[in-house]
């Protein structure tokens, strides 16, 4: 079954009297545990795309489908459900809260999902542990590298175990060798997790991480590596 | 605690020094509101106590000339109306100071003042007089001389009496040892009260067991007005009731000024509270708006968002309210203590009294909760997406002001102008700051120079009073041993204390009549006429009985009642006075005599040496002069000016909080502008001077709006006082106008430490990477 699958997706903004046309019915269907990259020039859609299948913005027309649920007929608190469960988001600015810790970040995603607090804590950990923070946990965001900081907000993204995370330059902010790291990282909770990964980004050197890598250019999706 | 809440909590750990500022003008707020409503309490409960602990007589009654003591006791005694008594003797004399000063006197005799039982005595130094000589004194002229352990000389009837002062005293009936009561003014340090053995006082008149004075305290059900008309026989001069009693009145007023005047400020602080809060909380969330749409990203919703940001306003409230409960106890003593101290200090008791408190912090944590959630329910109304995209104000309103002005002075003047809407808020807000402190300077001038026209509008310059009634035609210059080419007029009165009432209403008040009265005062007149046929009400008196010209009153002396149609009210905001002319009061006095006469001098610079040849008349039983009654508001002025200037300085305070809140938004709004200058090679000191510039700008205008802001709020204040005291009229004195506008802009200058602290700690580094990046 396709995880993520979207039809004629059509989404515009105004400008005053004027209209551009972002996504004009654009089309997208991923396997489970599939990663993929979409690449296209600025102000091609890239992030409203990421938007729209996270449940932050809604289209004109066309249908989004996650995990087997249309989401763009839900509502403000279905939507909020679905993000609560069903998706995960990793910012190139990381977004990390500078007042909570490491630990507490990652917490923080799943306060809704879990009550006891012993297990809160503990499955915090383990996916701060997965990501190599192990001895970071305590520290509050600026006492982190960017790199480090990434890795939580990775963490964060992961540990409600969402059936997909979207990802908009999660290795922007990071020079080459750190977003390597972040990469290799992400390809093998990719894998343990079984998570679908769409990443947006600029950087042409991801796409050896991907199992597809497509360029959004007029509105639509075109298959880079055919 | 959950980790949303724990973020917020942190995010004001960070900001605590902004946090501190909001908390501490809320918490002033408060405590002028808790002050106010507790203040009055702990007055009203001081003041209860004291009065019961003191056994503070029920009723006290003067007959006209002195009587057979064992007689008054005896029907005292067997009154079924009357739990306890006392019967004594007060003759009135001339107490001359050491540096020749001379004062009014009252000498009381009576039994032992250790045993007594009714008006008690508290012992403020020394001990209670035991033998014949000996003597206690109110306690309050003690710099006249009047102290422990001192032999004062008392001119009484022509003769010198001296009197061993064993001890000074505080007495219930006289709390406030005022010579002026009748000016319903409560003024200390004109009168020297001595209690001496009755024998002693009786000597003096030569009046073997005479007195001509009786206090009681009255059985649970008894009645009062029996009580006084079994003591009719006797002839009454007059009759005061426990709650018409200066000292009682003087004390509810002043705890009926407090609780009336102090909320009304708070509620101003409160307003100026709010705002700050507000703004505050709306710069805050519209900063944080990038985190909103990361926890909208996650999943919360706009309650679980709204709730936590509320923790912000629960913090404030909770620090706001704790300051507020420190300052208001604090405020609470220090106005109690000044204001029963400024008369005569009794024992300070602290009622279990939760109301206060509980009103205060639910106006604080109402005006606190509101102003943060109004902000963000706004923010929270944006999407997910405009949330997490959402940049700091990009755009501003730009002008050219500074022409040839060097570029910092450009930036800072510029800067001024950046956001109208916002300056118009700061500027009005910070000038309602600067108008509260401003509003102390101007209710002092307006108190001063109200109190001043008050005494000025009396024509007399000494006023004296007989120990008994004399016959007005023989009344002159010549009888009160002066001088006739010294004299303008003499002009006899007849004045008693008495209860005037109108239908159920009901007053104590003094009534003087006078067949010249007119020529005594320049009357200002509010409603009616000048016709002493009938009665002329001061304002005050009219108001608490709801009296008017055309009305009927009734004024009562014991048994004996006369009434009067009023002819009209005068300006006499202060005083509960019938004037009226001495024959009608026929049936209370023999309309023939008087008890006093108005002296006015050609010379009003020899008042002192002329009093001092009154008061060798032997009927005479005290002279009060003008000058004195005006040096003795002034001393009472001066003292309240303390009270003023403490409000100035907590008000001055708030204006640095308040300030200080507000430029911090827009400089924290300008983050990317001053790490760009950092880049660019400016100094922190050039950043200081653009914001300098700004403040300076902000200043002025805001002081500027400070002067009319303060003549308001004094009017706001002033009202208040009509309610309780009297009406004040409130003037805007060129000296509080200067002083205000001043201060103002100095205070607001101070407060420009808070940008320039900030823009100095700015990671230009790190702001520029977030900030600027993407």
């Amino acid at each position: 079954m396709a995880i993520v699958d979207i039809s004629g997706l059509h989404k515009s903004y105004t400008t005053g009297s004027e209209v551009t046309n972002v996504l004009t019915g654009l089309d997208l269907r991923t396997r489970e545990d599939e990663m993929i990259m979409i690449m296209g020039p600025s102000g091609s859609g890239k992030t409203t795309l990421l938007n729209l299948l996270g449940g932050i913005d809604k289209g004109q027309k066309g249908s989004i489908s996650v995990d087997g649920r249309e989401i763009t007929g839900l509502d403000a608190k279905a939507l909020n459900e679905y993000r609560r469960h069903q998706v995960g988001f990793i910012f190139q600015f990381y977004n990390l809260l500078p007042t909570l810790t490491a630990r507490e970040n990652v917490e923080l995603g799943l306060e809704m999902l879990i009550k006891d607090k012993g297990e809160l804590r503990e499955r915090a950990e383990k996916y701060l542990r997965m990501v190599g923070l192990d001895d970071k946990m305590e520290n509050f965001p600026q006492e982190l590298s960017a790199g480090q900081q990434q890795r939580v907000a990775i963490a964060r993204a992961l540990a409600k175990e969402p059936t997909l995370i979207l990802a908009d330059e999660p290795t922007g902010n990071l020079d080459e060798e750190r977003a390597a790291k972040i990469m290799v990282m992400m390809k093998r909770l990719q894998h343990e997790l079984k998570i679908t990964f769409i990443i947006v980004s600029h950087n042409s050197y991801l796409k050896e991480y991907m199992d597809r890598t497509l360029t959004l250019r007029h509105g639509v999706l075109e298959t880079m590596d055919a | 605690m959950n980790n949303i809440n724990k973020s917020v909590v942190r995010k004001l750990l960070r900001m605590k020094w902004r946090t501190l500022a909001i908390a501490l003008v809320v918490g002033l707020a408060m405590a002028m509101i808790v002050s106010g409503l507790y203040g009055g309490a702990v007055m009203d409960e001081s003041v209860q106590v004291f009065f019961e602990e003191s056994a503070m007589p029920d009723v006290f009654v003067d007959f006209n000339v002195p009587v057979n003591r064992s007689e008054v006791n005896e029907v005292l005694a067997t009154s079924g109306d009357v739990d306890d008594f006392d019967s004594r003797l007060k003759v009135g004399g001339t107490y001359v100071s050491p540096n020749n000063e001379s004062f009014q006197a009252i000498l009381i005799g009576m039994g032992d003042p250790d045993g007594a039982t009714i008006n008690k005595f508290e012992l403020v130094k020394g001990e209670f007089f035991d033998g014949t000589g000996e003597g206690n004194a109110v306690s309050s002229m003690e710099s006249k001389g009047i102290r422990a352990g001192e032999i004062v000389d008392v001119r009484v009837l022509g003769n010198l009496v001296s009197v061993e002062i064993m001890g000074t005293i505080r007495s219930p009936e006289y709390v406030f040892p005022t010579a002026y009561s009748d000016l319903a003014l409560p003024t200390q340090g004109s009168l020297v009260v001595l209690y001496l053995p009755l024998e002693d006082v009786q000597a003096l008149i030569n009046g073997t067991d005479a007195v001509n004075d009786a206090i009681f305290l009255l059985e649970e059900d008894g009645s009062a007005e029996d009580a006084i008309d079994q003591l009719e026989p006797f002839g009454i001069s007059s009759v005061i009731y426990q709650e018409d009693h200066p000292s009682v009145v003087f004390m509810r007023l002043g705890s009926a000024k407090i609780k009336n005047m102090m909320p009304v400020i708070g509620f101003v602080f409160l307003f100026i509270g709010f705002i700050t809060v507000f703004m505050t909380m709306a710069r805050l969330v519209q900063t944080d708006s990038r985190y909103i749409g990361v926890l909208m990203s996650l999943g919360f919703n706009r309650g679980e968002i709204v709730r936590s940001y509320l923790m912000l306003g629960l913090v404030i409230t909770a620090i706001g309210s704790i300051l507020g409960i420190i300052f208001g106890l604090l405020f609470t003593y220090s106005i109690v203590v000044a204001g029963l101290s400024l008369y005569m200090s009794i024992t300070i008791t602290f009622p279990l009294d939760l109301m206060p408190f509980i009103v205060g912090i639910l106006f604080v944590a109402g005006a606190v909760l509101l102003s943060v959630a109004i902000p963000v329910s706004y923010i929270t109304r944006s999407s997910v997406r405009e949330a997490l995209e959402y940049k700091p104000r990009g755009t501003v309103t730009t002008s050219r002001l500074g022409g040839k002005a060097s570029r910092l002075t450009r930036m800072g003047l510029r800067n001024t102008t950046r956001n109208p809407a916002r300056l118009a808020i700061t500027v009005i807000v910070v000038g309602i700051t600067i108008g509260t402190a401003g509003m102390w300077l101007v209710m002092m001038d307006s108190a001063w120079g109200y109190m001043s026209d008050q005494i000025d509008a009396n024509t007399w310059d000494l006023r004296s009073a007989f120990n008994v009634p004399v016959e007005a035609d023989s009344v002159d210059a010549g009888f009160l041993n002066l001088d006739p080419d010294d004299t303008s007029y003499v002009i006899p009165y007849t004045a008693m204390s008495a209860i005037v009432e109108k239908g159920s209403t009901q007053s104590g008040a003094y009534v003087y009549g006078s067949n010249e009265m007119e020529r005594t005062k320049n009357f200002d007149v509010r409603e009616g006429k000048l016709d002493f046929s009938g009665a002329v009400l001061s304002s005050k008196l009219a108001d608490d009985l709801g009296a008017g010209p055309g009305d009927d009153i009734d004024i009562v002396v014991g048994s004996t009642v006369v009434t009067l149609e009023v002819t009209g009210v005068v300006q006499e905001a202060i005083a509960l006075i019938v004037y009226t002319n001495r024959d009608v009061l026929a049936p209370l006095f023999t309309p023939e005599d008087c008890n006093g006469a108005y002296i006015q001098l050609v010379d009003p610079a020899t008042s002192s040496e002329q009093a001092v040849r009154v008061r060798e008349v032997e009927v005479v039983a005290g002279v009060l002069e003008i000058r004195e009654v005006k040096a003795s508001f002034e001393v009472m002025l001066e003292l309240a000016q303390g009270f003023f200037l403490m409000f100035f300085m907590i008000s001055a305070v708030i204006t640095l909080a308040v300030a200080g809140s507000a430029v911090i938004i827009s400089a924290m709004e300008r983050d990317v502008e001053f790490a760009t200058l950092d880049t660019l090679g400016f100094s922190k000191w050039h950043v200081a001077k653009v914001i300098t510039v700004e403040m300076t700008i902000l200043a002025l205008v805001s002081s500027l709006i400070g002067i009319p802001m303060s003549f308001i709020l004094a009017q706001m204040l002033a009202e208040s006082f009509a309610q309780v005291l009297f009406e004040f009229p409130v003037i805007l004195a060129t000296g509080a106008m200067i002083t205000t506008f001043f201060l103002g802009v100095v205070f607001v200058l101070l407060s420009s430490i808070m940008p320039i602290r900030y823009s100095w700690k700015l990671d230009t580094e790190q702001t520029i990477r977030e900030r600027t990046a993407g």
